[in-house]
């Protein structure tokens, strides 16, 4: 592994001497930022030249101009949906991880409800959304409700992926010193499925957002959601526009939030030291 | 463990190291197939006693059953007197795989303190005479690599890993299986003397598996050739070689005329 890396840089390092690589790696950094900026810029040309209505396209600097002027309606419709979105990712957190570590310890309990979770797995929870809003009624809860039912399949089949998959052979060492069921789940299996239980944790908060925004879609009365279609309703599409940024934003730091915390508190699995154990 | 201890002072001199009487095991109940067959064998303590022969002769199966991870159809094992199932909850056993078999997420003081911890977790006493983490990383070599994580060394370093894990618990007796099977040869090889360095250090009792006839002379006090179908015990060859062995040994005549024995005899069986 150290060694790959290590002979790596030694082919790297008189690449970066080289001219046209210099400029090569310039543009493949910046590349996309330019591809961005020019796209934005030919919008801003196109929608002028070509005298576009703004209900049907408004120019990107008409939605930078209405984001500052309703900076503080954005953020409270933001806050709206970011509130139920992280409680909602939360519960589903909360439930899926207790599911699993139950279903772990009372194997009978895994093999009546684990079919059904993962039957469930490929129904479109989307698609229950309006039901969920017929038992609960507009507003929080049912946004709270929605975003639990869809970001909680993916985390509870990535754990109990992880929770199975502990390696027969870590298990022996465990078991050669007689180690307790307690000992085993926390010093074992949790830290062995840690990789898992993240990438399904990653999955969920894409889910949490798309939750939170068919919620509202459906019923509601604030959130960034409810915004976009209102702008839409009034032909307002710049402040829908201005919406689906801030759901760019918020879905993105949510995504790397998630990201950061597992780099401090999951292990990551590496090629090499499988091939060891594996040969 | 204060309990075990006061056991195992009462048994009698001849109750130590490891006693095997009388074992069969039998895979699928009634009329399923005999894996070993009335085995008996007595490792004295402080003794390096390795199992060999061809495949399916239950060499593994019975390290399995003086290991406690696989009961006994018949038969009896003792370890210095006790049941092995009493050892092992004591955390006395100290087990070495092919595979090293580290935490991935520890490093490498993680994992050769992780089986004392966990003993001591579960109401063990760890024996205070054993070495200590810092002194058995020193001890088979790892010195400077304490902070590393498995992923981060070879496949020998790793095997050095897994013994200052299983001496860590100052164990009554060290069960190996292969352990140096999954290495290349010259590593392999550079093991086997570092095994016997650390075995003169701390002289627990061994019982090693491996497929390498010249590794088990080189090791071992005794080898233990053992049949296939049903596995039993077909001959015990004493190495009355010098020790300290060094790679020199193994030029000696008194070595190849003991490995070459082994292997006339071992094809006899296969035939």
């Amino acid at each position: 592994m150290t060694d790959i890396q290590s002979t790596d840089t030694v082919l790297a390092a008189p690449e970066r001497n080289g001219r046209g690589i210099t400029l090569r790696a310039v543009v493949e950094r910046a590349g996309p930022f330019l591809l961005t900026a020019f796209l934005i810029g030919f919008w801003e040309f196109a929608v002028r030249f070509f005298e576009v209505p703004s209900f049907l396209l408004p120019a990107p600097s008409q939605i930078v101009m209405l984001m500052y002027n309703e900076w503080s309606l954005l953020q409270m419709h933001a806050i709206a949906t970011i509130t139920s979105m992280v409680s909602g990712y939360l519960c589903a957190v909360f439930f899926a991880l207790t599911i699993s570590a139950l279903m772990i310890r009372f194997p009978l309990m895994e093999r009546c409800v684990m079919p059904i979770f993962v039957a469930l797995q490929s129904v479109p929870k989307i698609a229950i959304a309006p039901l969920i809003l017929v038992w609960v009624g507009a507003g929080f809860h049912s946004k709270l409700l929605v975003v639990t039912a869809i970001a909680f399949f993916p985390i509870i089949i990535n754990t109990m992926t992880g929770f199975k998959q502990v390696d027969r052979g870590l298990r022996d060492v465990f078991t050669s010193v007689a180690a307790t069921e307690r000992q085993i789940f926390f010093q074992l299996r949790l830290p062995y499925a840690m990789p898992y239980i993240f990438a399904g944790l990653r999955i969920a908060t894409t889910l949490a957002v798309l939750g939170a925004i068919v919620a509202e879609y459906l019923a509601a009365s604030n959130g960034l959601g409810y915004l976009v279609l209102s702008g839409s309703f009034n032909f307002n599409t710049a402040r829908s526009f201005a919406a689906i940024i801030a759901l760019a934003v918020i879905g993105t730091s949510f995504f790397g939030l998630m990201t950061f915390i597992e780099s401090r508190l999951s292990w990551k699995r590496h090629a090499s030291s499988d091939e060891t154990t594996r040969v | 463990m204060a309990l075990i201890e006061a056991d195992a002072a009462t048994a009698s001199e001849t109750n130590s190291g490891i006693g095997i009487s009388n074992v069969t095991v039998v895979y699928g109940g009634d009329g399923g197939v005999t894996a070993l067959k009335n085995i008996n064998l007595q490792v004295k303590e402080g003794e390096f006693v390795s199992l060999v022969g061809a495949s399916g002769c239950g060499k593994s199966t019975l390290l399995k059953v003086v290991a406690d991870l696989m009961p006994p159809t018949g038969g009896q094992v003792t370890v210095n007197g006790l049941a092995p199932s009493a050892l092992r909850k004591a955390g006395r056993l100290g087990l070495v795989f092919q595979q090293a078999n580290l935490m991935p997420w520890l490093n490498i003081r993680g994992n050769i303190g992780l089986l004392k911890s966990l003993v001591a977790g579960h109401g063990g006493t760890v024996s205070k005479t054993g070495a200590s983490v810092d002194q058995l990383i020193d001890v088979v070599g790892l010195t400077g690599f304490g902070e590393k994580f498995p992923h981060q060394l070879s496949g020998g370093m790793q095997q050095r890993a897994a013994l200052a894990r299983a001496l860590a618990l100052d164990p009554a007796v060290l069960l190996m299986d292969e352990p140096f099977a999954a290495l290349d040869e010259i590593t392999r090889d550079r093991m086997a003397f570092e095994l016997m360095r650390v075995w003169q250090q701390y002289r627990k009792t061994v019982l090693f598996v491996t497929h390498s006839l010249s590794e088990a002379v080189m090791l071992s006090d005794r080898v233990v050739l053992m049949s296939p179908r049903p596995g039993r015990i077909h001959r015990i060859f004493d190495i009355d070689l010098p020790r300290p062995r060094t790679p020199e040994t193994r030029l000696t005549e008194g070595f190849s005329k003991l490995v070459l024995e082994l292997n006339r005899e071992l094809y006899e069986v296969m035939t």
